[in-house]
């Protein structure tokens, strides 16, 4: 059905294309009217099919779980590389950002639409915020330890770790309110 | 701060990680200033505009590190968005200014308000996009490639000799090969047609594809975020021109059909195209305005709980204040242009700019995030066309006062656009290397005022010695405004098909966000573009498939950014020599 939906869409805007094709400056509204009109039946279509897999599709389910892990994994590995920060070398901590925070990070960005769905559209916008600034100091911490700015990749380490509890925290607080 | 050094890597410094120092606005000046006269000089000349992040980061690079020893990586990305705001100019005010000595108005204009005008509507397009950076970047995470690109060059040190290499490698290639082809298009269809000895392939499919290793870079980068684009293109030239001909539709001059490309693009698609990218953004902002309205309440209350991300930031206060000096100012612009404007008029192309730069920064914004493609030239003639429009209400104002009062506040909000999408890619890039985004804005703050006194007294010295619009300087940009507004005055503009773009665009941004404008963007580029484009996706889908994302990301995104930033060195390098040959 939702195949369906876009296929009318596409329809209607290649029809639609064509049409304006035919003249330099002039459209015909009489037959380009109705084909939009098909084509805002179609988008209306697919956005109803959305709205109703998205309360009760496995891969929400799927994906809040990937949200949920890669995000525990992220503080967890954060917490830890904070407690032995001192003894890791400064020019070594990039190895160790990118061995223990690179994927998490991915799969909980590629997973985060999801949100929207489950929690709505300020929520997603607060935990992201969070999450976004914590992964800004990761990185922050990647360029620091390349250049070999000890004090400043210590420091953004614990910033870091701050900023993700911070979204673990709005996570939490979103999955609360939605229960 | 004090140093001691490592055994293995390098030296290690105590203290804080410069970011805005003196050294990097001084180096950002000094770059910015070069691209910017080169690129200005290069766009009046050829017809191009080059964006100048991935240029000043790798000059900086060499400048900082290899001359200054100085070791950040968050500096050298100041320095570049310091230069690339300098330089942000010389493409906004190129697309417009030049119409108005085209058209005979040269002298009829105030310089002075010009210039201040183009500097605070830079200040403003930084402003508009304090809000937009979260939600495009932090929220969206489009992928900017050129910000991923100017990344990969700033982290290549760090990322060992093996990725300097790649990139290097790729620069290296792209230089010679943009060298030699110096911007042509490969014919392969009448290759094809000559050596079957019969025309078996028709012209209007168009199958020229421009020589740019920069343009496949960009489309490895953008990966699959750019496939919208292709099909816009493809639709156009292989579905769309196709059925016109079988249907016997295809536009006839002099009793001969129509059947070249260019012609078929500039007088059936592109304006579609260009009421895609209008119609596309309306439907895309209604859709975002939520998430916009989230972004600021989010940083609303980060602020109020000064948590440590609020100090990140410019305060949001700073976009309301926008706004309004948005508004004011562009309303003094358009009343002080020519005595005919008066009150009412110049509240209304005030009121209009001002929407304009916030509706035509999204639209560039998006568009250059998801395709590395700004269409600022198109946004500019919407621009002017609709303050041209005003002048005309309330009885109509003379033909010249109206078209210097609209150029003088168009290049305004065609600068502030150039700035916004300008430090959406910086921001983007920033975003990568962990720089500070208040640093950052604060750099195109100090950088954004130097570009538009270059660029005026640029315009100025090169229509003393050549004329714009002469052969010497024909000055393409201006000249398509310059028609546009012939047009306009003449009642010669294609608003129906704008519309009936509209709707298209909003029909495929409401199915799926984003799409309308880059579908659009197929419409309103050049084909040959959009072939060698699509080369570019074809190589990430494959190495994506075969070698897994990994791979992609260390060896194939590398020699991408080096690919991008060889043809454009190689560019700019073109427009100095130019420059001192015509001296």
């Amino acid at each position: 059905m939702q195949m369906l939906a876009k296929l009318l869409v596409v329809i209607a805007f290649l029809a639609g294309a064509y049409l304006t094709s035919l003249h330099p400056t002039e459209v015909d509204w009489t037959a380009f009217g109705p084909i939009i009109i098909a084509g805002a039946l179609g988008v209306i279509m697919s956005k109803r099919l959305e709205a109703a897999a998205a309360k009760d599709d496995s891969v929400l389910a799927s994906n809040r779980q990937d949200l949920e892990d890669s995000l525990k994994n992220i503080v967890q590995n954060l917490s830890d590389l904070d407690g032995r920060k001192d003894k890791v070398p400064t020019y070594d901590m990039r190895f160790e950002i990118d061995k223990l925070f690179r994927e998490d990070l991915m799969r909980f960005a590629d997973a985060r639409e999801t949100m929207k769905h489950l929690y709505g559209v300020q929520a997603y916008a607060d935990i992201m915020s969070s999450f976004a600034a914590g992964e800004r100091y990761i990185n922050r911490v990647w360029s620091a330890s390349t250049d070999g700015y000890v004090d400043e990749v210590l420091t953004y380490v614990s910033k870091s770790l701050s900023q993700f509890k911070h979204a673990q925290e709005e996570f939490n607080k979103a999955v609360s309110s939605a229960r | 701060m004090s140093d001691q050094t490592a055994s293995q890597a390098g030296p290690i410094t105590k203290g804080a990680y410069p970011e805005l120092t003196p050294h990097a606005v001084i180096v950002g000046y000094f770059l910015g200033a070069i691209i910017a006269l080169s690129i200005g000089y290069a766009s009046l000349k050829l017809g191009f505009s080059i964006e100048g992040s991935e240029l000043a980061a790798i000059l900086g690079f060499g400048i900082l590190r290899g001359i200054l020893r100085r070791r950040s990586i968050v500096e050298n990305n100041v320095t570049q968005t310091v230069a690339s705001a300098v330089n942000g100019a010389s493409s906004g005010m190129m697309f417009s200014v030049p119409a108005i000595f085209i058209l005979g108005y040269g002298y009829d204009f105030n310089p002075y308000v010009l210039t201040f005008g183009a500097i605070a509507g830079a200040f403003l397009g930084i402003a508009f996009i304090i809000p937009l950076r979260k939600q495009m970047i932090d929220f969206e995470r489009f992928t900017y490639p050129g910000g991923v690109a100017v990344a990969s060059i700033l982290k290549s040190p760090g990322a060992g000799v093996e990725k300097a290499k790649l990139l290097v490698a790729g620069a290296l290639v792209s230089a010679v090969v943009y060298f030699f082809s110096d911007g042509a298009d490969l014919e392969l269809f009448n290759i094809i047609n000559d050596v079957v000895g019969s025309e078996i392939l028709p012209p209007y499919l168009n199958g020229a594809w421009y020589i740019s290793l920069l343009t496949i870079g960009v489309g490895f980068i953008a990966g699959r975020g750019g496939v919208a684009f292709i099909i816009g293109g493809y639709v156009c030239y292989w579905l769309l021109a196709p059925m016109l001909d079988l249907t016997g539709m295809l536009p006839v001059v002099d009793g001969v059909k129509v059947t070249d490309p260019g012609t078929l693009r500039v007088t059936l698609f592109r304006p579609t195209g260009i009421g895609m990218l209008i119609g596309g953004a309306v439907i895309g902002v209604m859709f975002a305005l939520p998430l916009i309205k989230s972004a600021i309440k989010s940083m609303q209350s980060s602020a109020k709980s000064e948590s440590a991300m609020s100090a990140d930031e410019m305060p949001i206060k700073l976009l309301y204040i926008a706004v309004a000096g948005a508004a004011i100012l562009l309303g003094v612009m358009a009343i002080t242009a020519n005595e005919q404007v008066g009150f009412a008029r110049g509240i209304m192309m005030a009121v209009l700019g001002t929407l304009w730069i916030w509706m035509a920064g999204i639209i560039l914004s998006e568009a250059i995030g998801r395709t590395n493609w700004s269409p600022l030239s198109g946004m500019t003639l919407i621009a002017v066309t609709l303050l041209i429009i005003i002048t005309q209400s309330f009885g109509g104002m003379d033909t010249g006062p109206a078209i210097v009062a609209a150029i003088t506040v168009g290049a305004a909000t065609c600068v502030a656009m150039s700035q916004a999408t300008d430090l959406m890619l910086d921001l983007k890039t920033g975003y990568l290397v962990g720089a500070t985004p208040r640093m950052q804005q604060m750099g195109q703050f100090f950088g954004a005022w130097l570009g538009p006194i270059l660029i005026i007294v640029l315009i100025f010295v090169l229509n003393d010695a050549y004329g714009l619009g002469s052969d010497e300087l024909p000055a393409p940009q201006g000249e398509a405004l310059a028609s546009m507004v012939k047009g306009i005055t003449g009642g010669d503009v294609p608003t129906e098909k704008y519309v009936a773009g509209a709707a298209l665009g909003g029909l495929l941004t409401a199915l799926q966000g984003g799409l309308g404008i880059t579908v659009g963007l197929g419409f309103y580029l050049p084909f040959n573009i959009v072939l060698t484009y699509s080369l570019g996706t074809l190589l990430r889908e494959i190495s994506d498939r075969k070698k897994g994302k990994v791979w992609s990301d260390n060896y194939g995104i590398p020699i991408a950014a080096g690919m991008i930033v060889g043809e454009a060195l190689v560019g700019v390098v073109k427009a100095v020599l130019i420059i001192l040959a015509a001296n």
